[in-house]
This record gives C-alpha cells, structure tokens and sequence, in this order.
C-alpha cells in the first residue's frame, strides 16, 4: 500500500535535498518590502484639498524677527508661543491640535503655467491643464500611488478613498496612476453615503472558524502545487514560479488571520439613507466616514478634494467662493476668511476625532500616525499691501498645513517660514524665496519610507516640474532648490 | 572511500560549472535582441575578432548617432573615431573600447562605401522549421481571467473583482495586451483576491443550477451524497481546470469538501470552489501532459481546445470544444480546422484579431479636449468636440473590420483603402469633409489607417508629429530608436518669437544638431508627410500658430514633401501622406515588421530566435497576396501550433 505524504502550508518548499523550508521565519523568503518596513506601526496619509488660494488671515501674524533660525533657509517657531488663536482661519478648535500641526510658510508651486488645477496638489505638475507641455518631463504618478504601496506593502487588497463632495459637479479625484506610460486620473466618491455603503456594507471580519477552513484551503492548495511541482514533465522555471505563486499565497492568507477586527471599529447602524438636507451636514458626514474609515482601518490612504460647492451661497449671503476670492473690496475680503475659518472647523473636528487611542499602534492616537496633508490648487491671495486679494491665481506661498508625525519623522508643533525675511508679512511675496512645493512632496514620500529611486522617473533628479514660468514669479533660479532628493530643511 | 567521494563531487562540480556553449541559434540572437539584429543579418560578427560592430555601435554611439543604416556617422574611419574619442568630452566614457572594438564597428559604418554589399531591405529569420522555441507556461492575463470568470459565474463575478483585475498588468512596453503577466507578488495578490471574492459567486451558482443538490433536496453539507460531491467536483473540475479530473483529483477536493467545519452549503461550497480556483492548472496553462519527444511535447486534445480557445477568444474552451476534446477529434487535422472555422466566425474571435489590429495602430490612447474656439472653428465649438477621440476610433474600427472580415482584405488595403462608414457619426464626416452617407474619403488626402483621424488627433491645437514619426517608424516599420536624452527639454511645439516658421521648421531646426539628427534623420521624413492634416484629423492647406496662451497667432504655409527612407539606400521622396502610405504598402519591411507584431501578438511574449520561421511564415503569406483573415488562420493551422518546447 502506497504511504500517502501530506504536505501542509508551513512545510511547503521543500529544497532539493529534502529539507523543510520554514516559509515564515525565514527572512530571505519574505518579500521585499515587507523586509523593508521599517516597524510594525500602522501608517496612514490623508491628504486634503482646498481651492482658490488663500486668504491674509490663514496665517500665523508674525513678525521675522519672532522666528529662530533653524537651518540655512529656514527660521520657525514653536506654535504653543503664539499667542491667542493661531490664526483667523484656525480659530479656537486648532488649539488643542497645536503641538500636532506643522504649518509651512513660503512653498511655491514650480509647475509650467501653475493656476486653478487639482492635478498639481499630489504630482508638482500641471499637465492636465496644459497637456501639451507633458513632453518636456516624465509624466509622474501622484505621491499617494506610491505612498500606498508602503501602507499596504504592495498589497493590491488595499483600498484608497478618493473623495470630492461638491454636489453641483461629478470631478473626479486628484489621484493619478501611470498605465502604459500615460497618466490616469482616478475616479472620486461625490456622495459619503456611497463611502459608506462600500467601505462598511459588508460584513466584518472572518469569524475564527472561517479563518480555519481558509486554512484548511490553503493547505489543500499548496498540497496542489507541491503535487504540480513534482510532476517531473514540469520545467525548472514553472518550478521556480509555482513556488512563488505558493510562498506569497501562504503569506496572503497568513496576514489576512492576523487581521483581526481591533476594538476601535464601531460601525454605526444608523448610515441608512441619503438623508442629509445641508451642505454642512453632507460635509459632517463625509468627514464622519473618513474618520470610521481610519478607525476600522478600511482605509490608510484617502484624498478629500474639499471643493467649495455653490451652495456655499447659503451660508454666505448668496456669495461665491470663487468670487470673493478676486475681490480686493474689504467686506469680501472677510467673507473669504470666514469661508476659509468655516471649512477649518471641519478639518478640525476630524482631526480632533483622530486623537483616540490607536489600537493598531499601540500607546499612539490615531493622529499621530496618520499623515494629514492640507494644501490649496492656488497660493496665497494676499495681495503685497495686506489690504485685499490679488486678482491673479498663481502658486507663489501655496498653503501647506501638516498633522500627525508619521512614527516621529515630522517635529510638529511648529511654524516655519523659508524666507530669509518678511517684508510684506502675510502678503503675496514677490520674489519667491522659499522651497518648492515639489520639495514638500518628497518629503512626504521620504516621511513613509519611499526612496527617491521609486518616484525619480527617466535618470531625472527629483520629482515634477521644476520650470515654473507662470508669470516668471517662482523662477527655479531664485528659489532655494538645493538637493532636489533633501527633504525640507526644519522639519524634523 | 570517502575521499573516492570526494574526487567524483569535485569532478562533478567541474563539468556542472564549465559554461556550455549556447545553441548556435541563441549566439545570434536572444530574447532581447531588437528588431535591427533581425534586419541586418548580413552584416556578421566581425570576421577576425568575433567583435559584432553592429551590437557595438547600438549599444555605445546609437543613442546620439541614431540607427545604423541612418547613422550620422556613417563612414567614418578608425582615425576619425578615435579622435572624436580623445577631444569630445561627451564621448570621454568610450575610452575603455578596445581598438578591436572600434575596428569592428567602424567596419559597421563602412556599408555605404562598398559598392559590391548590397543591403536587402529584409532578411529572412528563420533556422529551423522543425524546432519551437523553449518557452514558459503561460499564465492566464487580466482580460483573459476576466473572461474566463465571466464565462464561469457571470458578469456580476466580473463586476466585484474590478479593482484587484486592474493591478494585473502585463508588459506596458510590449504594445499587446496578449503579452504574459510578470509573476510576481502584486499579481499573485491580486490573483488571491479575486478569487476569495469570486467563490461565494461561484457557491451560489452551483446551488442554484439543477443539479444533485437539488435532487437530493440538501438543507446541509451532510445531505450531500458522496457521489452528488464527486458529480459536482468533476463537472466543475473540467470547467476551471479545463481538462478531466483523475480520481486521485477528485477524492482530493472531496476531501476538503468534508473536512471542512461547516454545515452550511453554500460556505462549504466557497470553500471548494476556492480550491479549485487557487489551484495551479487554473491559473497557468503547462500544455505538458502530451507526448513527449527529446524536450518537445506535442499537445493533447484538452491542451489543444484551451490553446485555441485563449488564442481566439481569450477565455477557456465552450461546451463544444470540450465535446470535441473528449471524443480526441482536435488531434484531427479536419476535425481541429472545423473548430477553428466556427470560432473564428464567432464574435469574441472577431474581437481578438481586431484588438491586435487596434493595439498596433496604438488606437486606445487617452486624449485631453484642450482644443480652442478659434483652433475648431469654423466646424466646432468646444462643447462639440468632446467626445470626437471615442467617436474617431468607431470610424477608425468600421475600416478594420471592413478590411479584415467584410472584404477579405490584404495587407495593402490597411494602408492604401479609402473605404469608410459614417453613420452616426456626424462630427467625423464632418471632419473629413465627406457626406455621413459616402463610402470613400476624398482619395487626395487619405488612404488607409495612417490618414484617419483617429490617428492624429491630440485633443488639443498642437501636433506631436515627431511622436507619430517615431512611432510608424518603431511600429510599422520595426526599427529600433533609442529614446530621447533623459535631461531633454523639448521646447514648445507651438510659436514662440519665429512666429512666421510653420511647426516643421520649427522641428527640423530643434533637431538639426549632430547629437540629435542621427535618429530624426530618420523620424522627420515620416513625421511630416502628415503635415496637411490638423491635429483634430481635418485636411488642411495652411497651420494656424498658436502661442504659449493659445492665442492664435498666424496661419502659415504647410510643406509635406520628404525622403521617408523607408529602409537602409532608399531615397525616394514622396509628396503626402498618402503617398507614403502607399509606399508603406508595398515595403517588404513594413511586411516583416507586420509578421513580427502579428507573431508577439500570437505568442504572447517578445520574439525569441526558434520564432523566426513563424516571422517568415507570415511574411510569405502576406507577400503571396492571403487576406489578413486567412493568415491570423494559417498560424492556428501550423504544426508548430501544437508543439511546446521547455527548458529542462
């Protein structure tokens, strides 16, 4: 009688002189990038989008001389020394987020011909505006694309949420993948109700004894391709790849036991219908979601196109976003703060939302190591005298406010300004010293453990357009470009 | 004794490190070998040295002098090169070639010169009739697995796994969605992934079909007879798999089927079917269980319906293919051409061999609409032209299935016919100038695919013609151009400060510097035969120039009269872009180049040496006058078609 050899998940690979290969313990049979991953800690990137530039009052009212110098082309301060409110648009709420926040002064966007346009906030490119110019550099995916493949470890079982809100128009997200060399704009939720139904309409997790007959199949697969494998009519390099195919379902399966639901996910009930009548409640509810998202870990990675709606004109005495921001008359000039201060309450009873423990890091809130990046298409509107908004969109002093520390790489609680001086303060600054916004990008990248290597396309050093020709104002020659692979000086 | 053991293992080691000497077939070319190795198969390794002057040349001075046959540099001598060496600082890195290097490849650039070598215009590629290549199994790609899952449970299977199928990519350079899936983890992932969420569909089909389950009026797993569980594992057993199961097989899935802790039928059918899905036969398709003779194997009837099945219809054999398997009638010459002639009649073969048409001609690229009012004017506003791309490539897929399946149509007639369809298609008739009702386009400005609109419209008011240059040269006439310098900055292809120069002197001038004209030298006689057609396809006699704003700026005079240099010593002129398509048409280059795509389509994979009498097969076909349609058959129909060769 014949003795049947069973083989199971763990004694899988057998090596050619009948050892036993121990498949999990082994580190040179992990994959590589999960031999990369620097810890354990789960890590998430949200990244947030505000549109028509911004106000005077967004930032910080500071003198150069309140700042300290701390690297060549940057001086900073510490948030908790600010007096009162940070600011009129981050008003009482962004108190208790302070030591949380990094805010960035003086970031210009390089982007050929930079104006209105989502596509640059994730990529440093304005291509999709002027599609033309796309021929003088590579065509770069967005930041996110490659952030994910850290979050996930490349596991294609990840799910990115891609959100934009406004009711009166369908856009999609300003997230862009390469496929076969072209850019491809990926599509964007417009509805929290439709978030909802996707990322939580499903039942939770498998049950224990799931997760044994899961394992049951998988034994009884590998069973399979060991049996395949032996076949002698099989060629050494079908071998080579069935052993492959098996090691990374082995390790699929294992991770998806591992993924046990964490106490933190509660998934409300009560997401039943498309029932909100307001825009500020269909904006409390998107960020509701986000929040659930983060918390039951149906997501790490999401990208809110926080996009005025017409509807604003409801709250704002039938006044458009768009429109006020151009106006240099005094009274418009305030509703575009309060515009402004109105979505920041948002952003800051999310962010206040994140700040519960972590189960998934341990000893952390949920904040800490959830990257939240919130930037404008547009710079600073302020015009030179402080006294209204420029009527030109341009990308000089674009906005860039960063939450969460992602495992300590960010110093937050900080303010830092790269210019060597501020002659017009909080007003549009002509000669754009400072870093370019490209630069904030890759320090992101950096911040999640992506190496240069992967977002550097074509032997070409950096990421993006540097050219930056709109209106000659944020010239590569006058901006402080450095190595293009440094992350920005003062962050850390 | 043991040191008896020792000697053998040490002499062991020796023979099994020595390298082997490859065939001789794998010296002259390999799996990376460009397109140029096959044409210039005169031109030998240097006699004396061994050195290959040609490799050398494409891998040390191609990149700034352009392809051989067009280099800049042709003729020049040992002296000259040497010296260019020693004093151009860009060329300091080429110190380390050994004279014998650059003897051989000065003898490369002496062709011109010796009037008794005459360069044909193509070389036959074939070396052995009797031998197929040695190759991998093939693992089933994205659309082929979205296929086979929609064929199995449905279009809903399809509709949940979407976002897992769309990070199954192949080889983006290859051009052809035929090309194999790299394995590696994203893929394997992904691959897992679909199928944990394809099998609760897969379950609930099972359940709801009339079979034992039914009969048995099971309400749990323990209801289920052990004969009900084998009918089930072997019907749905030859579906995945695609081939009968063993007994052995089948007790094995019976055994999982029953050792799993689960009453409920439907979650122990899940975890059935995802065995089965997950199991390696379902994913890859080894075609090893034939003959063997030496290292070939010749396929067995389930072999030979799956590979006719994924070649025609990228998905698994229907009912009566696996009928046909089964009773052994597909090792049958007459039997297997039946199969062959109903699936090629059937729509899903009809949209295979149109997709290697479409690939080809690049025909699914996205487009922005930049376009302006002024640029539209005066047949469209803005508004009007959003969808002109999506509407152009219906035009542009009316002409090829005229050409391949309505009218027999040949080699030349992609080239050369004037025939369309414009039903429905109002914005495109009004494009080309033509009622929606007529059946030819006006024959002075467009013959065949290179002159339709879909192929040169951008979605804005600028041309990329280098971009078109580059590609009829990479794609339809299969020479190699290395990319263009990583750090250059192409300029602005609309006016600057010349605003009175049209685009092509524009160009011409961009490119007329040494580094640069080695390869547009043979790029810009193919570009700018299109001149006469904007980049929304409309004919034109005189451009509008833009500004860097879009501002119109002038219109000027356009010129379309070049030397295309087709192949290596011909300078003919042509006038247009018709004229070049015609010329096209009857280049035997542009013939192999075809036979070489059609066959890496077919394949799956870049061509490998033992693939060259597939190329001239082909390439003989086309040449005695077949129609498109009989040859994609005639490839089917080969004996090589039923052969695999593995590496051992």
């Amino acid at each position: 009688m014949k003795k049947i050899i069973t083989t199971n998940r763990r004694q899988f690979l057998t090596g050619a002189g009948g050892f036993l290969l121990s498949i999990p313990l082994l580190p040179s049979l992990l994959s590589q990038s999960a031999s990369a991953s620097p810890s354990n800690s789960v890590n998430r990137f949200v990244s947030i989008l505000r549109r028509d530039g911004a106000p005077i009052a967004f930032w910080p009212d500071l003198n150069f001389s309140d700042l300290t110098k701390l690297a060549p082309t940057a001086h900073g301060i510490e948030l908790s020394k600010i007096q009162g409110d940070l600011s009129y648009c981050f008003g009482e709420k962004y108190n208790a987020l302070r030591n949380q926040m990094l805010i960035l002064k003086s970031i210009n966007g390089m982007e050929k011909n930079a104006d209105h346009g989502s596509q640059s906030i994730l990529t440093a490119m304005n291509y999709k505006k002027f599609p033309e110019n796309t021929g003088s550099y590579p065509a770069y995916e967005s930041i996110d694309q490659m952030i994910i493949e850290k979050l996930y470890e490349n596991d294609p079982f990840a799910k990115q949420l891609n959100i934009q809100y406004s009711w009166s128009s369908k856009r999609k997200s300003y997230s862009y993948t390469l496929e076969n060399g072209s850019l491809k704009n990926l599509p964007a939720y417009n509805n929290p109700f439709s978030v909802f139904n996707d990322f939580f309409n499903f039942s939770n997790n498998d049950s224990q004894i799931q997760i044994e007959n899961n394992n049951l199949v998988i034994d009884k697969v590998l069973e399979h391709f060991n049996s395949v494998k032996n076949n002698r009519r099989i060629s050494r390099d079908d071998k080579k790849r069935l052993d492959e195919f098996a090691q990374e379902i082995f390790e699929t399966q294992k991770k998806l036991n591992e993924a046990f639901p964490k106490n933190s996910c509660s998934i409300p009930t009560n997401v039943t219908n498309d029932n909100y009548t307001t825009l500020a409640d269909k904006i409390e509810l998107t960020f509701k979601v986000m929040s659930l998202a983060i918390k039951c870990d149906r997501t790490r990675q999401i990208n809110l196109d926080f996009n005025p709606d017409t509807l604003i004109g409801n709250y704002f005495n039938g006044k458009q976003h768009h429109g006020v921001s151009h106006s240099n008359n005094a009274d418009t000039v305030k509703i575009f703060a309060d515009m402004h201060k109105w979505h920041h309450d948002f952003i800051a009873d999310f962010l206040v939302s994140l700040q519960g423990e972590d189960p998934y890091n341990p000893g952390k809130s949920f904040l800490e190591n959830t990257l939240v990046f919130m930037s404008n298409e547009i710079g600073n509107q302020g015009n030179s005298s402080q006294s209204g908004n420029d009527a030109n969109h341009i990308r000089v002093d674009v906005p860039c406010v960063l939450f969460g520390n992602v495992n300590s790489y960010f110093k937050t609680g900080m303010y830092i300004d790269y210019r060597n001086s501020n002659t017009h303060k909080n007003g549009r600054w002509y000669r754009p010293v400072g870093h370019p916004y490209n630069q904030v990008l890759t320090t992101i990248m950096d911040s999640f453990g992506v190496p240069y290597t992967r977002w550097e396309k074509n032997g070409v050093v950096g990421y993006g357009d540097y050219t930056g020709t709109k209106y000659s104002k944020s010239h590569p020659d006058i901006m402080s470009l450095g190595n293009k692979r440094d992350p920005l000086p003062g962050i850390s | 004794m043991l040191w008896k053991i020792l000697i053998i293992f040490q002499l062991f080691l020796t023979i099994s490190c020595v390298p082997m000497p490859k065939e001789k077939s794998d010296l002259l070319f390999d799996e990376n070998s460009s397109a140029s190795d096959f044409d210039n198969g005169n031109r030998s390794p240097d006699s004396i040295s061994g050195i290959d002057g040609i490799k050398s040349y494409n891998k040390n001075c191609m990149s700034c002098h352009g392809v051989l046959d067009n280099s800049a540099k042709l003729d020049s001598t040992l002296d000259s090169i040497s010296t260019a060496i020693k004093d151009v600082d860009e060329m300091a890195h080429l110190k380390v070639l050994s004279e014998e290097e650059l003897i051989a490849i000065t003898k490369a650039l002496k062709i011109e010169t010796e009037s008794a070598f005459i360069m044909p215009e193509v070389e036959p590629m074939c070396i052995d009739e009797e031998t197929v290549p040695k190759t991998e199994s093939k693992v089933l790609s994205a659309t082929e697995l979205s296929n086979v899952i929609k064929d199995l449970f449905g279009q809903e299977a399809v509709d949940k796994v979407q976002v897992e199928l769309s990070s199954i990519k192949n080889d983006s350079k290859s051009g052809f969605s035929t090309f194999q899936t790299e394995i590696n983890a994203i893929l394997i992932r992904s691959y897992f992934h679909i199928m944990k969420k394809v099998a609760p569909i897969a379950a609930t089909k099972i359940i709801g079909k009339n079979n034992c389950i039914d009969d048995l009026g099971a309400s749990k797993k323990d209801d289920i007879t052990g004969d009900c569980i084998n009918e089930l594992i072997s019907h749905w057993g030859l579906k995945i798999l695609r081939r009968p199961l063993s007994a052995n097989e089948i007790n094995s899935f019976k055994s999982l089927f029953e050792s799993l802790n689960e009453q409920n039928i439907k979650k122990s059918l899940e975890g059935l079917m995802l065995g089965m899905l997950l199991n390696p036969d379902f994913f890859f398709v080894f075609n090893n269980q034939g003959k063997l003779i030496g290292d070939t194997f010749t396929l067995n009837n389930y072999e030979i319906a799956s590979k006719l099945s994924f070649t025609l219809w990228q998905t698994s054999p229907d009912n009566e293919l696996y009928e046909a398997a089964a009773k052994g009638e597909l090792t049958e010459r007459s039997k297997f051409k039946e199969q062959l002639d109903r699936m090629t009649s059937d729509q899903r073969a009809k949209k295979t061999i149109l997709k290697f048409y479409k690939e080809w001609f690049q025909l699914n690229k996205e487009v922005p609409n930049s376009y302006t009012n002024h640029f539209l004017s005066p047949n469209f506003d803005k508004g009007e032209v959003a969808q002109v791309y999506p509407r152009a490539m219906i035009e542009a897929d009316r002409f090829l299935e005229q050409i391949v399946f309505e009218s027999d149509g040949k080699f030349e007639d992609l080239f050369t016919s004037n025939w369309t369809n414009l039903n429905g298609l109002n914005d495109i008739s009004e494009i080309y100038g033509t009622d929606e009702k007529s059946r030819k386009l006006p024959n002075q400005t467009r013959s065949g695919i290179l002159t339709r609109a879909a192929m040169h419209i951008t979605g804005s008011n600028w041309k990329h013609p280098m971009h078109f240059g580059a590609y009829i040269r990479r794609n339809i006439l299969c020479d190699e151009l290395p990319d263009p310098p990583a750090d250059f900055d192409v300029p602005e292809t609309k006016a600057g400060d010349e605003f009175a120069s049209n685009s092509r002197q524009k160009f011409e001038k961009l490119v007329e510097s040494p580094n640069c004209i080695g390869c547009h030298k043979s790029i810009n006689g193919l570009a700018f035969t299109f001149e006469n057609i904007d980049p929304i396809g409309r004919s034109i006699e005189k451009e509008k120039l833009y500004d860097a704003n879009a501002n119109f700026v002038a219109s000027v005079e356009i010129d379309t009269k070049t030397v295309p240099l087709i192949y290596y010593g011909d300078k003919s002129t042509v006038n247009n872009g018709v004229e070049l398509s015609q010329k096209i048409s009857e280049s035997n280059k542009a013939k192999q180049c075809f036979s070489k795509k059609l066959t890496k389509f077919l394949k799956g994979r870049n061509i490998v040496s033992h693939d060259g009498c597939d190329v001239d097969n082909i390439y003989k076909q086309v040449k005695s006058g077949k129609s498109l349609l009989e040859i994609f058959k005639l490839q089917i129909l080969n004996d090589r078609f039923f052969k695999k060769r593995v590496n051992n």
